[in-house]
């Protein structure tokens, strides 16, 4: 297995993540690049950090 | 990006360099570790890539860029693939699972590590202005880096020791010797960074013809006068030399 087969994998199992996180609006456009770039890191930050979007805002 | 955003960045570098222990209690506390997180990774990408330029401009040329790319994606790669072993082999010894937190704590202190790199920088850029030899400059690199490592592994053990939780020591011992077999590997991977003045072409990254262990086994061989090749590759200067 070559390295870019190796990195096109990386790059598309974090693309499925960040779609699902989308979906699940558990993610912001904005976490997007960052979700499918560095997934191992940035999944459990942002998924499991992130409450849904349904959540009242605080007030300021 | 806002100028709020911006400010807010140029904040928790300013604390990651002069108030750690803010940072610390940050990530302790769980606050807003998402965002924490990803001004750590645009540092790391932003000043590996600088360091990666100052090596590819022993050589210069395209090698500059190529470095430039290289060597974020092998800090970024190895940190992606590294940094959950602190929260799994801590959490196999009885300390308390907290993933996000580790890996906040894990980027920042690489965060840490990839400003003291640039901090270096100028040390490069010296050796290159005094044209230092090939393997005294390979050297010095390997030298600065590991100034880096001991200084992003004092950040992770700083805040742990402050856990007292068990497992702790040995948490981070595993994250070490995960860290150092993924990172030298995909480095291995990507390499070469920094390419003698005189090579005449300069790849993105080598074919791959083994793992660094294997390397270092032929390195360990040649050291002791046992080769396997006749002579080291050389550019073919001669042979265009002698053209009409």
């Amino acid at each position: 297995m070559t390295l870019g087969a190796i990195g096109l994998g990386y790059l598309a199992l974090g693309a499925v993540i960040a779609i699902a996180a989308l979906v699940a609006g558990r993610a912001r456009a904005s976490d997007l690049p960052f979700l499918i770039v560095l997934w191992p890191i940035a999944a459990p930050l942002v998924i499991a950090t992130r409450p849904p979007d349904h959540e009242p805002l605080a007030a300021e | 990006m806002s100028a709020a955003v911006e400010a807010r960045g140029l904040v928790l570098l300013e604390q990651l360099l002069r108030d750690r222990g803010a940072i610390r209690a940050r990530i302790a506390a769980g606050r807003d570790l998402a965002a924490l997180t990803r001004v750590m990774v645009a540092t790391i990408a932003i000043a590996m890539a600088v360091v990666g330029a100052a090596l590819g401009s022993y050589r210069g040329g395209v090698q500059i860029a190529y470095a430039a790319i290289k060597l974020p994606l092998v800090l970024l790669g190895t940190a992606a693939l590294s940094a959950p072993a602190l929260t799994a082999i801590g959490a196999a010894l009885g300390r308390r699972a907290r993933l996000s937190a580790d890996l906040a704590l894990v980027i920042t202190a690489l965060a840490f590590g990839a400003l003291v790199l640039v901090a270096c920088v100028p040390l490069l850029m010296l050796g290159r202005a005094l044209e230092l030899p090939y393997h005294r400059m390979i050297l010095a690199t390997v030298a600065i880096f590991g100034l880096a490592g001991v200084a992003s592994l004092r950040v992770v053990v700083t805040a742990l020791a402050r856990e007292a939780a068990p497992g702790c020591t040995s948490a981070v011992a595993g994250l070490c010797i995960v860290f150092a077999l993924v990172g030298g590997q995909l480095a291995w991977a990507l390499r070469p960074y920094l390419v003698r003045p005189r090579a005449t072409d300069v790849v993105f990254v080598h074919e791959v013809e083994g793992s660094l262990f294997d390397a270092i086994g032929g390195a360990l061989r040649s050291a002791q006068g046992i080769y396997t090749r006749d002579r080291a590759p050389l550019p073919d200067v001669d042979a265009r030399e002698v053209e009409p």
